[in-house]
């Protein structure tokens, strides 16, 4: 299979990857357990930061459509095809949205949420981390 | 007398393949890819005008045939003042390999100014899209495992050959810096296989097939190499042992021709996809 990135695209270079590897699982087109070439191997073949493709990687580890095995290199995941479709980004802003929506409704104003958000965000205490 | 013209027969085999009939075939090549696939057709193959190309096909010819005089000049001081004492002998050998580095020297100069092509054609090159394959190399990929394990196996037999001689003290022997010098060879190796397997791809227009192709053929040369120095290392050693070191000269020619044969494969040029180079 052949990926193909825009580095002149708005989307970004590590979104492309995600995108392309997801669409590929759906498609059928990758099946568990495929081999997936190492972060240094596409990272040089395509040019780019190896920073880039780690990111992307790890994304989709995290999503567990790939799942990397150690020295024995990186895989399609058992349930790549069930897990591609869950669309993390989408449930953030839909969960982000029902928050600022509950926050308005008591009387908070944007300017109070965006303050609450910030510091939140920048204080890993509170997140629990 | 037999060995005299033994060796004379066998160094001017050295000068003929290495300085003549190889680097022909090359500069051949070079000119059928000038006449087949011109810079008209073919602009992104020239990222330097043509006369740059023909300057250094000539000079690469040029270097050859005074690479070759020397060499019929050194012949022919071998021929009047064939050693027949070790200590000469020593020096000879010496020579045969200072000269078989001098043979290659036209060829270093000329992947050298390849890298630099390379470097051009990634510079010049503004396409925004770029391609890969979404598939791991490896080492399987492009080698038998019976020819990797013939390399694993020539070098273990190499140490434990090392092991066995070394209980003999004899004075002239090296022992385990012979290990350490196989070893560093081989990892120089083995270094430049990965290199060519996960580095950064030299022509940015080189098709998938071509790169598979192409890393294969290095990966082979490699491994080939390695077999021929660590069996060269043992080979050596024996030589010296059966106090054969008359012959040595001549078993170092006909060593670095070998190794000369396998660093001159190319890939098939019928094989290679042209049409990556033509204007979009």
């Amino acid at each position: 299979m052949e990926i193909i990135i825009n580095t002149a695209d708005s989307v970004p270079v590590f979104s492309q990857l995600i995108d392309q590897v997801k669409k590929a699982v759906a498609g059928g087109i990758l099946v568990p357990g495929d081999a997936l070439p190492s972060v240094r191997q596409l990272a040089n073949d395509l040019s780019l930061n190896h920073n880039t493709v780690a990111k992307a990687y790890k994304h989709l580890i995290r999503d567990s459509v790939i799942v990397s095995k150690g020295y024995r290199g990186t895989f399609i995941h058992v349930d790549a095809k069930a897990n591609c479709n869950f669309d993390l980004n989408a449930l953030v802003t839909t969960k982000l949205t029902e928050t600022v929506q509950s926050l308005q409704n008591t009387g908070a104003t944007d300017s109070e949420i965006r303050i609450a958000f910030g510091n939140v965000m920048k204080n890993p205490k509170i997140l629990g981390e | 007398m037999e060995t005299k013209f033994l060796f004379i027969a066998i160094f001017l085999n050295q000068i003929f393949l290495i300085s003549y009939y190889f680097p022909r075939k090359i500069a051949n090549r070079i000119r059928y890819v000038f006449d087949t696939y011109p810079p008209s057709e073919f602009p992104k193959l020239y990222p330097r005008s043509i006369d740059y190309y023909e300057r250094k096909n000539r000079n690469f010819r040029r270097m050859n045939v005074f690479i070759s005089i020397m060499g019929l000049m050194l012949l022919i001081n071998f021929f009047i003042n064939f050693p027949y004492d070790s200590q000469r002998e020593r020096w000879d050998q010496s020579i045969v390999n200072a000269f078989f580095m001098l043979q290659f020297l036209p060829l270093f100069l000329l992947e050298l100014s390849s890298f630099k092509l390379f470097k051009l054609m990634r510079k010049s090159d503004i396409r925004t899209t770029k391609k890969a394959e979404l598939k791991p190399r490896r080492l399987f990929d492009f080698i038998s495992p019976l020819l990797m394990g013939s390399a694993v196996v020539v070098y273990l037999t190499f140490v434990g050959f090392i092991i066995y001689f070394n209980q003999f003290n004899y004075p002239w022997f090296g022992g385990y810096l012979n290990i350490g010098i196989i070893s560093a060879g081989n990892l120089f190796f083995a270094g430049i296989a990965i290199w060519n397997m996960y580095g950064k791809k030299l022509d940015p227009y080189q098709s998938f097939e071509d790169r598979r192709r192409q890393i294969s053929l290095i990966v082979k040369q490699m491994v080939y190499i390695s077999i021929g120095v660590t069996v060269y290392g043992a080979f050596s050693i024996i030589v010296h042992t059966f106090e054969l070191r008359h012959f040595n000269s001549t078993f170092m020619s006909v060593y670095l021709q070998i190794i000369a044969v396998a660093s001159y494969q190319t890939l098939k040029i019928e094989n290679i996809n042209f049409d990556v180079y033509k204007e979009n």
